[in-house]
């Protein structure tokens, strides 16, 4: 069966290059006007095999787009909350907390230690309840604990049965979720390199074992959606290279992954999105690089017998001394040269910035620290 | 569901469940061992009193035939009840009191409290979010670990408890050897649902508890108080210890104890078997109400 609209096809069958996605109702593969599979492939971003753009069409129950009816296209979330609140007596954890996570994409959940990150993940995942607003998983609404057993997982530090091997703790927990094949217990062994081990007592594993085993029962059964926090926890830098790897894999097939992690680096390579949050709230949400780039910086280094005039000049934009430079929050080093020139000062030098992820983040969390504690 | 439970029973290999129910199998042969050298000892020396022992009266010699007569009906009777017909008595009895209670509240500290300590009920309730599904995984496997372990016991007692009694000079019993089974297996029956009571109030504790040592120390503690309870005049009757007593009906022990509990409870208030049944069956209703309520609390480990 085929609906046709004006600017997307679905099909109930998949087909080369595309991605599942849920019509109101109604789940089927959609992909853009005119794409090939190949086409596809080339507009994944980053990463080999991401499909460009997914979309949702607004028909009608059924799934038929009557004639004439105007399809709406959106991004398709396998993950999203709204206005999710959660208060533990008269402490407020996470505020009204808006998120969307579109399928195959690597979303990244950024915030200082406390901030209300493992309080989302719990809410999502279904271990607690949220005191207001609601979670949507793969289209059902938490509680509906079918929308959990489909998402894989891996909340803080991974927890086993220690008396059980890598292997049959993966049974038990394939178990727990209604069986699967031991070929698919293979599968995600070999995928996070713990097959030779899988027969060791889970006891005697390292951490980063323990790390790779959690990673690994996250991935059984290939839900459409992972939730993990702080993946690499505890892997030396070639695992690291490693789980990065794999979720880039993942989110090529088709996987959402939504990630909380303090290694910044870690989320500039691996994440198309990233959300800050910071006590409770998100303040910043949008690509890695558009959120480095929000704010583009100066850096200028003059005489020391220059620097008061300097400092007077600059004043105009927010500035700050660091380092015996000055730090001019505008865009253009152009701009910041031509006024130090007109009054009379020849810099040694004059830096355009673009703020790497990590010290975007610190900025972010020191003014929003700043802005809640103004506003009491 | 069946997944689930399959997943559970699974969980259940380990040492701390197979080690208890060893402990709990070796106390029973102990158990037996020191019932066994009792009754030859008082066959050896039966008790007669200390004035009758040194004069030799008429009602003195009648006193003595009596000792000794008492103390073989004893030893026969220490006798009869280790043979692999009538054994059963003695694993039903202790599965059903204090021994029981301290296998089923040792395995939910381990099995269920410890889910929340070592933190793996996170993943359990992220693979299965239907939380009454859990629980009754959880009070299915505990139940059955002790459904276990009480037929492994009379296993162990039929196979040993003759070699016991021929060992100490035990005077032959008799009956035939497997005669009594049927009254055994009845026994093992009722000690069943007993054993269900005890693995839903270790269910609802490890919902409480929410750790290994404090899941074994309400589901233990709860049992124990309900047996202080049901030492109190007019309220001992609301006590599910006194449930168990009517339910299991036990008895006077002779050297060979059948149980750990009526010394306890007493001979508890005659509530008659069926009422003890529906206590039984009320107490695990509320303690299933117990653990739903406590369950759907946010989980925080």
């Amino acid at each position: 069966m085929i609906w046709t609209a004006p600017a997307y096809h679905c099909v109930d069958e998949p087909f080369n290059g595309a991605e599942r996605v849920m019509l109101d109702g109604l789940p089927g593969w959609c992909r853009p006007p005119g794409a090939t599979a190949s086409c596809l492939r080339d507009q994944g971003g980053r990463r080999p095999g991401r499909v460009a753009e997914m979309v949702r069409l607004n028909c009608p129950a059924g799934g038929r787009r009557t004639a004439g009816a105007t399809p709406t296209v959106s991004l398709m979330n396998v993950l999203s909350c709204t206005r999710l609140t959660k208060r533990f007596g008269s402490t407020v954890a996470v505020s009204e907390l808006d998120l969307g996570v579109p399928a195959g994409q690597v979303y990244g959940f950024l915030g200082p230690n406390g901030a209300g990150k493992t309080t989302t993940i719990r809410m999502m995942l279904g271990l607690i309840t949220p005191t207001a607003g609601h979670i949507e998983l793969l289209g059902r609404r938490l509680p509906d604990p079918r929308a959990v057993s489909r998402t894989g997982s891996m909340i803080e530090e991974p927890a086993f049965y220690p008396w059980l091997t890598g292997r049959q703790n993966l049974q038990v927990i394939a178990r727990e979720g209604g069986g699967c094949p031991g070929t698919e217990l293979s599968r995600v062994l070999n995928a996070t390199g713990l097959s030779d081990v899988a027969g060791r007592k889970v006891r005697a594993y390292s951490q980063g074992m323990r790390q790779r085993l959690g990673l690994a029962a996250a991935m059984l059964g290939r839900p459409p959606l992972l939730i993990i926090d702080e993946p690499t926890n505890g892997l030396d830098p070639a695992g690291i290279r490693e789980v990065r790897g794999l979720l880039g894999d993942l989110a090529a097939s088709g996987t959402a992954v939504f990630m909380s992690s303090h290694l910044l680096t870690e989320v500039e390579q691996v994440c198309d999105r990233v959300a800050v949050i910071v006590r409770g709230r998100v303040v910043e949400e949008g690509p890695p690089s558009r959120l480095g780039a929000i704010r583009r910086r100066v850096r200028v280094q003059v005489g020391a017998a220059d620097t008061e005039v300097a400092a007077r000049l600059l004043a105009r934009w927010p500035v700050r001394e660091l380092d015996g430079q000055f730090v001019v929050e505008h865009d253009s080093g152009r701009d910041v040269n031509a006024v130090l020139v007109t009054g009379g000062v020849i810099a040694e030098s004059v830096t355009t910035e673009l703020p790497r992820l990590e010290d975007r983040f610190l900025e972010i969390v020191e003014e929003s620290t700043h802005a809640v504690a103004a506003g009491g | 569901m069946l997944w689930l439970l399959a997943a559970e029973i699974r969980k259940l290999v380990r040492p701390l469940v197979w080690g208890t129910a060893l402990a709990i199998v070796a106390f029973c042969l102990l158990i037996t061992w020191g019932a066994a050298n009792n009754a030859r000892a008082g066959l050896a020396s039966p008790r007669i009193p200390d004035v009758c022992a040194r004069a030799a009266t008429v009602q003195c010699r009648h006193v003595v035939v009596q000792a000794h007569a008492s103390a073989r009906a004893a030893a026969t009777a220490t006798s009869q009840l280790t043979q692999p017909g009538e054994v059963g008595h003695v694993a039903a009895g202790m599965l059903a009191s204090l021994p029981g209670l301290v296998l089923i509240a040792m395995i939910a500290g381990g099995h269920w409290g410890g889910e929340w300590g070592s933190r793996t009920i996170r993943q359990l309730l992220c693979r299965e979010g239907r939380r009454g599904r859990v629980l009754a995984a959880k009070w299915l496997s505990t139940w059955m670990a002790g459904v276990l372990t009480l037929f492994a016991c009379y296993l162990v007692l039929a196979a040993a408890a003759p070699v016991i009694a021929a060992a100490t000079g035990l005077p032959a019993a008799h009956s035939a050897v497997w005669a009594g089974l049927g009254s055994s297996m009845t026994a093992a029956g009722r000690a069943v649902v007993v054993l269900g009571l005890f693995a839903a109030v270790g269910t609802a504790a490890g919902t409480i508890g929410r750790g290994q040592l404090a899941t074994t120390a309400i589901t233990a503690g709860s049992m124990l108080l309900a047996l202080l309870v049901a030492g109190i005049a007019g309220l001992g009757r609301l006590s599910p210890a006194s449930f168990v007593q009517a339910w299991m009906g036990f008895g006077p022990a002779g050297y060979l104890p059948t149980n750990f509990w009526s010394r306890f409870a007493g001979s508890g208030p005659d509530l008659g078997q069926l009422a003890g049944l529906a206590g039984i069956l009320v107490t695990i209703a509320v303690a299933a109400g117990i653990a739903r309520w406590r369950f759907a609390a946010d989980v925080t480990a």
